[in-house]
């Protein structure tokens, strides 16, 4: 039992905590050494606690790249709504990078900008829509589509009484069968 | 003798065929878009919905190949995870868990509701036996294991109870989780714990090896990614050694099967026995894959229906006594014997 | 068998009991009686078979011989170790006079016959002799025979339910297998299970056609043909077996008799081979017997081996099911079973009466009859136990009560 517990109580806190990632996608320029990769991202309400929690990776190595944050934007409660993340990168390295950001993430490395290089965007495939359609104002998160109410869905609660009504008396009579 | 079971398998194939490629095959067949209009209401997420943007290519959740053909729920399940999406979408879990995070109004179920308590009413669990793709794969597996020759084995009541209950365990965690992460203050938990059954589902890792297409099966990304992947692994391996070494383990604990196991007991396929008959033999008892023994202990006439029972009726094909245990659909006769058997049967008798 | 019981008294045993020496060397003059009255053409082959059985020339096939008694020894376990497979299990008074004098007394007259057999030398072709502990006497048989072969006793229990002890017979049969295979140094596995099952499962089919045939038919296939069919199937080889059996089932057919007479069903003690002296008094009653509940037919034929799990311990485990808990041995704890199989027969195939055969000395066919007489009263069906021995004093005696019964069953149909 002591043993159980031991192995479930890492894996209830890895739970409780979690870093989530964001894949990015820019395109190498043709000129060769260091330049800058910027671009904006958008983050879930509450995802992101603050600037603190949000950092640049490289895909393979799992390190950390030194990052600028700036902060556009704050949902309702706070946390990070949108953000300019620039960060170096060099087109020999030819490296993919993440951005990982959660509770559980800490940044350890920033940088400013020190040199006046080519700066490259990137852009986070399949984000985006996320927060457009999001009724930010008014700090719902759920927002429904409206569908106009329809009564013949309702109809079909007869049917399905009917047939539940039917199981569960020959269900008791198959009970009855099988005690006597 | 055999004719029951080798239907079976054949159905089972067939189902496989049209349940795994059936996206494939049926393409052209959409959904209407206009809600109102349709049958079957399509369901989809709320815009807006954070579960939504979490499935990219790539994310544990992605139906594997291409997009999602047909949006559309069949009474049962049948996986995400099929290459091409499928011809169906999922399962009744994954149906449940999904419009619970999506709170989707009842009245769009309902018709859904209604196709699969119908079929339920008719058929019982018969789905289990008969067309379940992952029962088919565990099916090969025991195959496999009859043909390398190792021995069944056949695990104790008391065990076989334990993991239906381990069943309903998993079945309400995966629901509360579903209904919880759709509240709006805990929106932001959908990346991690949407449809939290289907995650750890053996199907997830075994379902898009039918379309040669190689599953996530890995992601270390987060911790909670990692969790998942972990138990996933563990529950795949549960699922293999359940089939290898004993027959139809994993179906007692199934969430999916003890949804449909409600409605066994009042179904419209009844096995009935007929007690003056039976010699006691215990072939019926000894040849059920769920290890069920109530056919053999009955010692009345009637019907004995069980929750456990998938309806593979094996018990009545290898009865050696005519008439002692047959099938019959809302109390008429359906001489499975004799229909196969066809105009000698009338000459043996 | 025990050692150390055979070395201490092993051949003292042996010199006491086989000073005296019967001969039989004539067949039974009945057989010739019995193969006039036969209206089948195919049956011939069977009656001589049985006839050079009965007189020592019958001609086994090139392999060991294995003996057995009782259904509950499993043939195919036999068969598989590609082995010839013999049931020895023997009904004939001049055999039973012979083993008075080596077992004096009150003792089952069956066990009686088969120890005059033995003593007498006409089973020395046997390699190994397989005794099941199913009764009492059966159980004292097995160390009886030792000193003459080697004996392999095979204790199943008594008790047929299957939930306790489906995985103890599993064991049993298990290690009775293993034995054969080392004591005959072959290795047979699962394809020669599986084709012996196929061979017992086609000697099922054919035998359920003729039974069912017979239900309805009773005088195409007269009560001897049946029972020397039976009988030959103890010692032929099942395959050849089987073709004859087909020939007989198919010339069957042709004939169409309507039997008038009415159609009773024979429960109780085996009918085995020199002791027909029961047919024979319901045939001359003018009864027909059209079907029968007895370990030798019925609880060794009708049954299929269904095997589920093709390995080598489920098919060894189908085969503990077809021959203990399906078993109709009335040492096991299987009354309700016997006294339901009885009333679904007489329903089912329309019989008009049932007869209770019971030898003398057997004492559990003897319990059950209060019993099966108790129930059918209750259903209404014509019932009549008749106890007797292997001689032919009381033939007069038990035609006279069969006519009565004959008449009994006549008023009841009206």
């Amino acid at each position: 039992m002591k043993k159980l517990l031991l192995f479930l109580i890492p894996i209830l806190y890895g739970l409780a905590y979690g870093g989530e990632q964001i894949q990015i996608e820019f395109e190498y320029p043709s000129i060769t050494g260091d330049f800058y990769v910027a671009g904006t991202v958008f983050f879930p309400p509450a995802a992101a606690p603050d600037l603190k929690k949000i950092l640049v990776m490289d895909k393979d190595t799992r390190e950390e790249i030194p990052s600028k944050i700036v902060v556009q934007d704050n949902w309702p409660d706070g946390s990070v709504l949108s953000a300019e993340i620039v960060f170096p990168a060099n087109s020999q390295k030819k490296g993919k990078y993440i951005i990982f950001y959660g509770d559980d993430v800490e940044r350890k490395k920033s940088f400013v900008e020190a040199a006046v290089l080519p700066t490259v965007s990137f852009i986070v495939p399949g984000a985006g829509t996320t927060v457009e359609n999001m009724d930010v104002s008014v700090g719902q998160i759920n927002v429904r589509v409206d569908r106009s109410t329809n009564i013949r869905y309702w109809w079909y609660i007869l049917p399905v009484f009917f047939l539940i009504l039917l199981t569960v008396l020959r269900t008791l009579r198959t009970i009855r069968m099988q005690k006597l | 003798m055999k004719k029951i079971t080798m239907t079976r398998r054949i159905v089972q194939v067939f189902c496989l065929i049209l349940l795994v490629y059936g996206g494939y095959i049926f393409k052209e067949w959409k959904q209407s878009p206009e809600t109102e209009q349709s049958l079957f209401p399509a369901l989809k997420a709320p815009a807006g919905s954070i579960s939504i943007t979490k499935l990219e290519k790539g994310s544990i959740l992605w139906p594997s190949g291409a997009t999602p053909v047909i949006e559309n729920y069949p009474p049962s399940l049948v996986c995400r995870f099929n290459p091409k999406g499928g011809m169906f979408k999922a399962c009744i879990l994954h149906f449940f868990s999904e419009n619970l995070t999506w709170q989707t109004q009842l009245k769009y179920l309902l018709p859904y509701i209604t196709l699969f308590i119908l079929l339920c009413f008719l058929l019982g669990r018969m789905w289990c036996g008969w067309v379940c793709p992952i029962g088919t794969t565990g099916d090969f597996l025991t195959f496999l294991r009859r043909k390398m020759n190792i021995p069944v084995k056949r695990f104790p009541q008391n065990f076989r109870i334990n993991l239906s209950f381990t069943g309903y365990g998993l079945m309400a965690i995966a629901l509360t989780i579903s209904t919880i992460i759709g509240m709006p203050n805990f929106a932001r938990y959908q990346c991690y714990w949407f449809l939290p059954y289907c995650q750890i589902c053996p199907a997830r890792l075994i379902c898009p090896l039918f379309g040669l297409i190689k599953p996530n099966w890995k992601d270390f990304s987060t911790s909670i990614t990692t969790t998942f992947t972990i138990l996933a692994w563990i529950v795949l391996g549960l699922f293999i050694a359940a089939f290898y070494f004993g027959r139809r383990v994993w179906c007692h604990m199934c969430p999916v099967g003890l949804i449909n196991s409600w409605f066994n007991k009042g179904a419209g396929v009844e096995l009935h026995k007929k007690s003056i008959k039976c010699i006691k033999c215990g072939y019926c008892a000894d040849a059920c894959p769920m290890g069920l023994t109530k056919m053999y202990e009955m010692d009345k006439d009637g019907i004995y229906n069980q929750n456990s029972c998938i309806m593979c009726l094996r018990c009545v094909e290898v009865c050696p006594r005519k008439g002692c245990l047959s099938v019959k659909f809302f109390g008429k006769g359906i001489k499975i014997k004799d229909f196969f058997r066809g105009k000698n049967a009338k000459k043996i008798s | 068998m025990q050692k150390k019981f055979l070395d201490r008294y092993g051949r003292t045993v042996l010199k006491g009991f086989t000073s005296t020496r019967s001969i039989k060397s004539n067949a039974n003059s009945e057989l010739l009686e019995y193969s006039s009255r036969s209206k089948n053409s195919s049956m011939k082959k069977f009656y001589q078979a049985s006839e050079d059985f009965e007189t020592g020339k019958f001609l086994y096939p090139e392999k060991p011989v294995v003996g057995y008694f009782c259904s509950l020894v499993p043939e195919e376990l036999i068969l598989a170790c590609n082995l010839h497979p013999v049931r020895l299990c023997c009904e004939e008074n001049f055999w039973t006079q012979a083993g008075e004098e080596i077992i004096p007394g009150d003792v089952c007259p069956v066990v009686k016959s088969i120890c005059g057999k033995f003593y007498n030398q006409m089973y020395d072709r046997f390699d190994l002799v397989v005794v099941p502990g199913s009764c009492d006497p059966k159980t004292k048989l097995a160390e009886l025979l030792s000193p003459l072969k080697e004996v392999y006793f095979l204790d199943p229990g008594r008790d047929c339910e299957y939930l306790k002890n489906a995985d103890i017979w599993e064991e049993k049969y298990t290690k009775f297998f293993d034995f054969l295979k080392e004591r005959f140094h072959c290795s047979s596995g699962r394809k020669h299970l599986l084709s012996a099952c196929k061979k017992t499962n086609a000697r099922t089919e054919i035998f359920r056609k003729i039974y069912q045939f017979r239900t309805r038919n009773p005088e195409a296939i007269n009560s001897f043909d049946y029972y020397i069919m039976i009988y030959a199937s103890f010692f032929m080889d099942i395959e050849i077996w089987n073709n004859l059996a087909e020939n007989v089932y198919r010339e069957a057919l042709e004939t169409r008799e309507i039997c008038k007479n009415p159609k009773i069903l024979l429960a109780g003690t085996p009918v085995i081979f020199p002791n027909f002296k029961i047919i024979d008094v319901i045939e001359q009653a003018g009864l027909s017997l059209a079907a029968d509940i007895q370990c030798t037919t019925f609880g060794r034929f009708y049954n299929p081996v269904e095997i589920d799990e093709d390995t080598d311990s489920g098919i060894i485990r189908a085969l503990s099911l077809k021959d203990i808990a399906g078993s109709i041995c009335p040492c096991l704890l299987n009354l309700e079973k016997l006294v339901n199989l009885i009333v679904d027969a007489v329903s089912q195939y329309n019989l008009d009466g049932v007869i209770y055969y019971n030898l003398r000395l057997c004492q559990v066919f003897d319990i059950q009859t209060a019993v099966i007489r108790q129930a059918l009263k209750e259903k209404d069906i014509p019932f009549i136990s008749i106890k007797t021995d292997l001689g032919n004093q009381d033939t007069g005696q038990l035609k006279t009560r069969l006519e009565a019964f004959r008449e009994m069953i006549e008023s009841h149909r009206k």
